[in-house]
Order: structure tokens, then sequence, then C-alpha cells
């Protein structure tokens, strides 16, 4: 490969620069300033884009760093050939990756060719754009590299695989990690963890032997205790059978003494009933005889007879009363004059009130006659008056009328004569007719008070009659009193005779009760005593003695009848009860003590369960860590086994990896010998590349890292190991290279050699080459 | 007349080998509630005694709702009789502690005992110690004309055996005994003992592990007494199985590949979501396959009630395709391979990491 030209359009502090490059060595020497590092990195980001994409710092970040001052896009083109084939690739580059642009063209053809893609570096080299750094691009940091697993499988050309080379620093990585997740060294591996955890389960497992040992003796006790019970059981058993027999014996025992008891028992009730017969009448049936109860009710009832007898002469007539009765008796005989004396009051009261009515009556009539008399007299008064009147006028009329000519005066007064007259006529009329009027009335109120004088008398005749029938005080201011005695001995003479009745009933009815139970007494016990309640209280007790000896005796009876057809009376008159060492009682007693201690050695022996169930529940879960122990051991065995695996399968891949580099470390060796010497002129250091193309030296007969010698020294051999990769990597299309002021670090002798060294390497590399100092520009040039 | 023999149900056994704290106590609880169910099935098709040739519980001290479980289901059924022989498991004497042993349940001790199951039919048993086991055949006294049914409980035998829970079975031949109901044996037996019987092992009730894979049940025997036979059936009864699957991975590269593989095996094999499954891959794999164990019991974990996954499978490694091989893996290779301080198997195990590591997959 090799640059022909670019031009730069907009890059850092470049603006629109163009540059032929020639083959050999491009000689670029410039101020500090001028842009040559921009350069530089302009034909890297034209092959592999920019770096640090993802940072912030826009020092690390190239996109912002090598963005142009003036703003814009940014970016150019490099002309480029490969093999016979000239291309141009063009780059445009914006604030984000998405607004690059890229495009290749055919330099033949100027037409857009997809021969490689942005990866153009990756696809030009076979090589990442780290690998370009390590190799072919020198850049102000330094001379210095080493292997990367690209550098590697590159110069590992002798095998046949690289991928697997590439995967060994992954691979070896992942072993490690494997290794340490699992290792038993340390107390965070899985192995040393499960040792931990088995050790701890191990010692939970370890009081096993103990609790089996404890199990088994109290399973001995439990088996004791057990033929303890069962012992128990049998005397219990054996007991309660004697105890059994026993008691048949002693039920056939006490059966024949309670057979005799009822007989005796029989005995004895017979002859109480025989006395209590004698207290009653001969013959008499007992059952049949009244209960207590109703005698004793009896002897109540008579006792409440004599008690009410007694008690009539109390509610009697007195003499007095007696006597009263007797005479009202005699005055009344079987009248009732009752309704006929409140007739004669309500008489006597209409009387009275016509007497009233009669003096009203009179007075009006006195009043009628001096109104009569008065009007009569005012007639009287006005016709004089007028009547004097017309006869003065009549005769002065006719004195006038005869001496005075004219005559009417005369006429005039004979005229008021005549008026006057009958003045008088007109003026008296009215009270005339009141007189009359008067007289009227007056002649009515004198009938009226005529008719009621009568009446009184009438009545007062009538009531004074029957007032002395009963001889009764006939004044009339007393007739009312009179009629009113009447009407109260006849209710007194009703209730005196009412109260004599009562009394006699009572006495009647306490009588026919007393005479009643009497007959009851004399019926039952064939005579009446004096004091027949006191009779009938001693009845009534003999009656309840007699009655219940009678129901005990009957009741005794039955008993000795079941008895006698439930049992064999003759066998068990002639049974004994056998004689033993034990007694009943001594053989209850001692069932009782052996139920005891049976109960006893029962809950014992469910105690020696309850703790077996206990100890079992410890075993079970011992048994369980037992298990998990088990399965701990297995999963322990199976990751120290991966361990184990691991840790072979690292150091064999360590080796291996060792092995197929020390496949091509000599060529590598041989190269960075070829150039170191070189640049040197020298070949008094002996150096080494171990399998991991580590280059060290070897002085006094120790390995001494490279990183030991002066700066000037290992820039030689950063210099002197990039050719050798660059000539192993690169056996064919020889790369060009790229030396951004790389020998700014070497002495003059090691510097004349470099340049030397460069003219040599440019016969089979296009070499472009930055510095800043006219020196090395001039001895490149020799 | 119809009789169930059965025998180690192993009440209250541990479990915990397979499953986690709380499946495992289920686990327990379907022991017991197997052995309730088959008490229930005795019930319903007129079985009229049930022979439990031993280890009916796992140790000696049982838990109080084992011993209720079978007192409550003996109690429940009074019309079956239940002869209980106490195997090696079983404590020396279970109902000991019970105030009161159920009425319809018969025992055995260490000298032989017989009972009368009907006029034709009898049932003998003996418990082996160390005294007894020995001279077991030689103080079994039948009489020929009866139906003679012996229960005893250990491994069986052809030969004579210092063993305590080893039966001779030579010995107990010509002894009259038309059916031997043995336990010990946890999977189902049944063969000829003579010309006259038989001698059945029914296997446990339920499988408790891997180690007691396939069906699993009792055994219903059918006695005809006017003709003297003794049929018999294997009724599978356990609510769950455990199946061992084996899955030859040889030529997979891919953990798809190998789950496709175990998917097909495991279908093939009858396998329901109520069974516990155990699948182990065999055969060679080539050091550069892809197999993921982790995702291959990821996919089948909750296919089943219980999944174990067991990779026995070995790496193959060509070493004769890499002589020639100039890459780093090549002389890894070579290296590991001409290591003598490694073994043969783990060469294989060292190449795999180590090719892993240089592919960049995941250790």
């Amino acid at each position: 490969m090799r640059l022909i030209r670019c031009n730069i359009m907009n890059f850092g502090t470049l603006c629109d620069f163009h540059y032929d490059f020639s083959e050999g060595i491009n000689r670029i020497v410039r101020g500090n300033g001028f842009g040559k590092s921009t350069l530089a990195a302009f034909i890297r980001i034209m092959l592999y884009g920019f770096e640090g994409e993802g940072k912030r710092d826009s020092l690390s970040r190239e996109r912002k760093f090598y963005e142009p001052w003036q703003g814009g896009n940014y970016g150019g083109d490099i002309e480029f050939s490969v093999g016979e084939k000239c291309y141009r690739v063009t780059r445009t580059f914006g604030k984000k990756a998405d607004s690059d642009t890229f495009e290749l063209r055919d330099m033949r053809t100027n037409l857009v060719v997809g021969d490689y893609s942005e990866r153009l570096g990756i696809e030009l080299f076979d090589m990442d754009s780290d690998t370009f750094r390590r190799t072919v691009f020198v850049g102000q940091d330094g001379m210095e590299t080493s292997v990367n697993d690209t550098i590697n499988g590159r110069i590992g050309a002798l095998v046949d695989n690289t991928d697997d080379l590439d995967a060994y620093e992954k691979a070896k990585a992942s072993l490690e990690e494997m290794i340490n997740s699992l290792t038993p060294r340390r107390k965070t591996g899985e192995v040393s963890k499960l040792t931990e955890r088995i050790t701890s389960l191990e010692a939970d497992i370890l009081p096993a032997g103990e609790l089996e040992k404890s199990m088994e003796s109290i399973l001995e006790k439990r088996n004791a205790e057990e033929e303890n019970l069962r012992q128990l059981r049998e005397e219990k058993d054996r007991l309660a059978t004697k105890a059994k027999e026993l008691g048949a014996y002693m039920e056939i025992e006490t059966g024949k003494e309670r057979y005799e008891k009822l007989l005796a028992d029989r005995d004895i009730k017979a002859k109480e009933l025989e006395e209590y017969r004698k207290e009653l009448p001969k013959g008499a049936d007992i059952n049949a005889f009244p209960d207590s109860s109703e005698l004793r009710t009896l002897a109540q009832n008579h006792m409440k007879a004599a008690s009410e007898l007694s008690g009539t002469r109390l509610i009697d007539l007195t003499d007095r009363e007696e006597e009263s009765r007797l005479r009202l008796r005699a005055l009344y005989g079987n009248d009732d004059p009752t309704e006929t004396a409140e007739k004669y009051i309500a008489l006597w009261r209409d009387i009275k009130e016509r007497e009233r009515e009669k003096i009203g009556k009179e007075e009006i009539y006195g009043k009628a006659e001096d109104e009569m008399l008065r009007e009569t007299a005012i007639g009287n008064k006005y016709r004089g008056i007028c009547l004097a009147i017309a006869l003065i006028f009549l005769i002065s009329g006719v004195v006038l009328f005869m001496t005075t000519d004219p005559i009417w005066p005369g006429l005039a007064a004979c005229g008021i004569a005549l008026i006057c007259v009958i003045f008088s006529v007109v003026l008296t009329a009215p009270h005339r007719s009141a007189a009359k009027q008067r007289n009227k009335e007056r002649d009515i109120l004198k009938r009226d008070i005529n008719l009621i004088n009568e009446r009184i008398s009438s009545v007062n005749s009538e009531i004074g009659d029957f007032l002395r029938k009963y001889d009764k005080d006939t004044d009339p201011d007393m007739i009312p009193v009179s009629l009113r005695d009447i009407i109260n001995e006849r209710e007194m003479l009703l209730g005196l005779e009412s109260k004599k009745n009562r009394a006699k009933e009572a006495a009647d009815k306490a009588k026919e009760s007393m005479d009643g139970i009497n007959s009851f007494i004399r019926e039952k016990a064939g005579y009446v005593s004096e004091d027949p309640a006191v009779q009938l209280q001693h009845l009534a007790d003999v009656s309840d003695k007699a009655k219940g000896v009678l129901r005990s005796y009957e009741e005794i009876l039955v008993s000795i009848k079941e008895f006698e057809s439930e049992n064999d009376i003759e066998a068990i008159r002639n049974t004994d009860v056998p004689k033993t060492d034990e007694s009943l009682a001594d053989i209850t007693s001692r069932l009782k003590e052996v139920t005891e201690l049976e109960e006893e050695s029962s809950k014992r022996l469910s105690s020696f369960d309850k703790r077996n169930d206990e100890l079992a529940q410890n075993l079970d879960e011992i048994a369980e860590k037992r298990i998990e122990r088990d399965r701990l051991k297995d999963i322990r065995d199976e990751k120290q086994k991966a361990y184990d695996c691991c840790v072979i399968a690292k150091e064999h891949l360590v080796n291996a990896k060792e092995t197929l580099s020390s496949r091509y470390i000599k060529p590598i060796l041989d190269k960075f010998m070829y150039y170191h010497t070189m640049i040197t002129g020298q070949n008094t250091r002996e150096y080494m590349v171990d399998a991991n193309i580590d280059v060290s030296v070897r002085e006094q007969g120790m390995n001494r890292s490279v990183m030991q010698l002066s700066k000037g020294l290992r820039d030689v051999v950063g210099l002197s190991l990039r050719m050798a990769f660059i000539d192993v990597m690169f056996p064919q299309e020889k790369p060009v290279l790229i030396l951004d002021d790389p020998f700014v670090n070497l002495d003059r002798t090691n510097l004349d050699a470099a340049e030397k060294l460069m003219r040599i390497i440019a016969k089979d590399y296009q070499v472009i080459f930055f510095a800043a100092r006219e020196e090395t520009e001039q001895q490149i040039e020799i | 007349m119809k009789i169930i023999h059965c025998a180690d149900i192993h009440l209250d056994s541990g479990l915990s080998s397979n499953f986690d704290k709380e499946k495992a106590k289920e686990r327990k609880a379907e022991l017991l509630r197997t052995f309730v169910r088959m008490t229930e099935y005795a019930g319903e098709h007129g079985i009229e005694a049930v022979l439990i040739a031993g280890d009916l519980f796992d140790r000696d001290v049982i838990s109080a709702t084992s011993r209720n479980g079978v007192i409550g289901a003996i109690e429940s059924t009074p019309g079956i009789k239940y002869f209980y022989l106490k195997g090696n498991h079983d404590r020396k004497d279970v109902f000991g502690s019970l105030s009161e042993i159920p009425k319809n349940l018969y025992l055995f001790n260490e000298t032989w005992t017989s009972y009368e199951l009907s006029e034709k039919i009898r049932i003998y048993g003996l418990e082996f110690n160390s005294v007894n086991s020995a001279s077991a055949a030689d103080t079994l006294v039948t009489d020929p004309s009866d139906i003679n049914i012996v229960m005893l409980h250990g491994q069986e035998s052809m030969s004579a055996s210092d063993k305590t829970e080893v039966i001779n079975l030579k010995s107990f031949r010509n002894r009259n005994i038309d059916y031997m109901a043995l336990g010990h044996i946890h999977s189902y037996k049944n063969a000829e003992l003579d010309g006259r019987g038989r001698y059945c092992y029914p296997g446990c009730l339920e499988g408790r592990g891997f180690d007691e894979s396939g069906e699993h049940g009792f055994v219903v025997l059918d006695i005809d007494e006017d003709r003297r036979s003794v049929a018999s059936e294997f009724i599978t009864f356990a609510s769950r199985r455990f199946i061992n699957v084996d899955v030859d991975i040889t030529g997979l590269d891919k953990t798809n590949t190998i789950i496709k593989a175990v998917s097909e095996k495991t279908d093939a094999s009858g396998a329901t979501t109520n069974d516990c499954v155990r699948v182990v891959l065999t055969g060679r794999t080539d050091i550069e396959a892809e197999k993921n164990d982790a995702v291959i019991s990821k996919t089948f974990e909750n296919r089943y009630c219980l999944f174990r996954l067991y990779d026995e499978s070995a790496f193959s490694i060509d070493y004769e395709s890499y002589s020639a091989d100039r890459s780093l893996k090549g002389e890894f290779i070579r290296a590991v391979k001409n290591d003598p301080t490694v073994s043969e198997d783990k060469k294989a195990e060292v190449i795999r990491y180590g090719i892993k590591a240089l592919l960049g997959e995941e250790l």
C-alpha cells in the first residue's frame, strides 16, 4: 500500500492543505505548530476513523480535538494505491458519527466502488487501530511497543488458526476467574465455603452417636418399663379375677343376709300392723280407711263448724232489738206502708207548693182590688171636673146668650160646655175599662184560692187519717216527720228480721256440718267422742302409721317373693363363703394399688415414648444434615474437580501458548537483532524475547526489563521491535510507515544510525517522516 | 375367601434423601393414607383378612399419627382380621403401650404362632431373632390337610445363612405350605416354592425413592377352600411411582437436542405429572458439545412431582484429529494428552474447560 496524495479541506489546524507523497521517504520537516501531528493523525483517521468517541474529555475525544477552529464540516481525501489499483477515499466529519460521510472511488474510472468500507485500515492491513499504533504508526507518545493478540496472531503465521491465539488472554482470564471463584485456598472460594459448611454439618452430626446411645438406653428402660407394665397388668388381671370370684361368694352371702333381714322386717311390720289394727274398728280395711289428710281435713271442718255455731250468738238480735222487732211487727203487721208514706210525703210537698201558690194569688187578688178602686176613683175625678167645667160654661153660655148680643159667645160657651161633657166621657172611659178588668181578674183569683183551700183541706184530712192509723203525730207541721218515721220503722223491722234469719241459717248450717262429721266418725270409728275433732286427729295419726306399716309390710312381702323367685333359697342357705388368705377388702385395696402403679407405669412409658420421639426427631434432623452433608460433599467434589481441571487447563493453555509462540520467537528475535544492530552498529547486548514477545536484556547474568534502559535505547528497542513485527506481519504487501518525530530521544550516534536505517527501510516501505528539527532533515538527506 | 398380603409399608420413613422437608412430610402422610386406603379397599372388596408381613413401621419409635392412623384403620374395619408380623424395622412391641389392642388384630412372636382363619385355612407366623431363624423351618408343624399360609419377614435365600433376616427357602420345601407371605424385599416377586406352594414378596406398598422404582401395591389371594387352590393377583395401588430413565446422549452436541431426547424417553416411560422421575444421562458427547445440565433440569422440574438429573455421560475426544493441528487449541489438547500426571478421565474434563474458555463460553 502506498499513499499518493492527501487533500485536507479542514482538519484541526490544517485547512486547504495538499501534499503529494512520493515513494520511499517523505520528509515533512516543519516548525512547531505547523500541524505535523495533525497530518499524521489525519492519515490515521482517514484509515481508521476517530478514536475515543465515547469519551467526554475533548483532548481524548479525537472528533472534538480535531474539529476545525473555524467550525463547520471537516475532512478531506487521500489517494492511495494497493497493488495495481489506485483509490481515493473521501471522508467528511460532522459533530457526530452519523453525520460522517465516506466515499471510495477508483482513480482510474472515478467511480465510487465498494472494495473497502469505512473500516478501511482494518481491511487494508488486517489489523485494528491499536495494532496500527503498535506497529506502522509511531506517534508522539513514543516508539515503545508490545504485542497484542492481533500481533500475536499475525506474527504467529506459522500456526494454522490464529483465532484461538487472539482469544488466549480472555480464555486465560476466564480460567483464572473460575479458579479464583472455586479455589479451596481462600475463604471466598466456593470449595472453601462448601468445606466450611460441610465441617459445620459434621459438627452437628457428631452427637448422632450419643443420641443413638441415649435412644438405645431409653429404649432399654422403656422395654423394662413395658415389661413392668405387662406384669402389673397381669397382676391386675389376677386380682380382678380373684376379686370377681370372691365378689360372687360375697354376693351370695349378701343375698342371704338380705333375705333373712327381709323376713325379720316382715315379722316386725306384721306386729306393728296388729297394734294399729287395735286402734281401728274391728275388721276395718286399712287400705280403705280414710287417709290421714282426709281425716285431718274433717277434724278442721268440725272445729270450724263448732266455731261457727258458737259465733251465731254474736250475730243474733239483742233483747232490745227483739223487743223493737215485736213492737214494730205488732204495729205494722203485714202492711207495707212505705210506698203510701212516700206517696203522702210527695203529696204533702205538693200541698205545700199549693199553699205557696195560694198566698201568691191572694197577694195578686189584693193588688187587683186596690187597682180597681184606684181606677174607679180616677174616672170619677175626671168626670166631675169635666162636668163642673161644662156646667160653668153652660151657665156662662146661657147667661151670655141671654145677655149678650151676639149670641156666639153664648153659643161658644155652650159649645165648650158640650165639649167638656164629651171630654169627660172620653177621659173616664179607660179607667172604667181598667177597673172592670181588675174586677174580673179578682174574681178568677178568688175562685182559684178557694179551690186550693179545698185541696189542702182534703189532703190534710187524708194524711191525718193515715198517720193516725200508725199512731203518728198528725200536726200539719209534723206530717213529713211522721211519714218518714213510718218508712224508717218499716225498714228497721225488715232489717231486724233479716238479721234474725241469718243467725238462724248459720247456726243451722254449722249444726248440719257437725252432724255430718259426727255421722262419719260414728261410721268409721263406731262412736263419737266428746271432742270429735280430737278424735279425728287421733284417727288420722293411726291411719298414717297403719298405712305406712302396711305399705312397708307389703313391699317386704314383694321383695321376699322376688328374691325367692330369683334365687335358689335352699342353695343360698347351704352356701358358705370359702376361706381365703386375702379378704375381698385386701384384694380390692391391692387392686387399687396395682391400678395406680399401672397408671404411673403407663405415664413413664409415655414419657419414654415422648423422649424417644424427641430423640428420633433430633436423629431425623441429623439424618437430614447427613444427607445435606453428603450432597454438599458431592457438590464440593464436583467443584474441586472443576477447580483442578481449570488449574490444569490454565497451566496447559499457558504452556501451549508458550510452545506455540516459541515457533515465531526466533524469527522475531532475528529481525529485532538485525534492526537493532543496524541502528546501534554493534551487537554487544544480549536481548531475549519470550513467548509473550516481551523483550528483555541480559546483563551481568540476569534478565532485565528494557524499562531499565535509557529512553534513547528504549526507543531503539521499540523501533527495532516494530520493524521486526512489520516485517513478519507484512511479508507481501508492505504498509506505509508513519513516524511522527520519532528520534527526539536519540543521541547523535544513534540518530545517525536511525536515519541510515530509514534509508534502508525506504527501499521496501513508503515512509512518512515528520520532524521539527532541520538537522534531522539534513541528516536524512545525507 | 379373599386375603390381602402386603408388607414393607415403612410408615414414618425419613424420606429426606429425595424430598425437601415439606415434600417429605407430605410423602410420609401419603404412605399412611395409602395404608388406610388399602384397608378401605379390603372393606369394599370382600377381603376377610389382611396379612402384614413385616416392616409396617420404619423405626422403633413411631409417631402418634402413624400409630393412631393404623389402629383407626384396623378398628374401622372390624369385619376384617389383621395378622401383623413384625419385621427388622419394626419395634419389638409397637402396640405394647396400648391399653387395649384392637380385637381384630392378631400378632405373632418369636415362636411359631398359628391362627385358624377358617375350618381349612391356617395362618402361621414367626418373628425372627438370632436364635430361631436358622431352625425356623424345622420347628414348623403343619397339617397337610389344611391350607397353610406362612408369614415371615426376611431376605430369600436358597442356602443356609447365619444372618437373622434370611429365609432359607429350600428348608421350607415340602412343609405343606400353600403360600409363603413374605416381606423384606421391596419389589414384587412371586415364584414357586415346591410342588405345592409358592412364595411371594408383594414389595413395598409405596415406593420411597428411586431405588424402589416401578409399580407398587399388594397381593390379593383368592382361596378356594373346596378345591384347595390359592390364586394370587398383584394389585397396583401406590399413589405415585418412582421412574428411572436412562438417556444415551452420545452424538448429541446441543442442550436443546439433549432436552428433546430426554423428553422422548420420559414420555415413553409413561411418567405422569404425579410421578417422580430420575433421568440419568449416559454415553459420550463431543468435547466441544454445548451441554447445560441446569437448563435441562429446569426444563423438566415442573413437569413431574419430583425430577432429578444425573449426568453420568462422558466427553469423547479424538486426539488423532488434533495431532496435526498447529493452533493454540491443538497445542493445548496435545499438552493435556501428554501430561502423565492427569488421569485419562480427567483429561477430557480438562480439555473441555480449556476449549470452553477459548470459545468464550461460560465455564
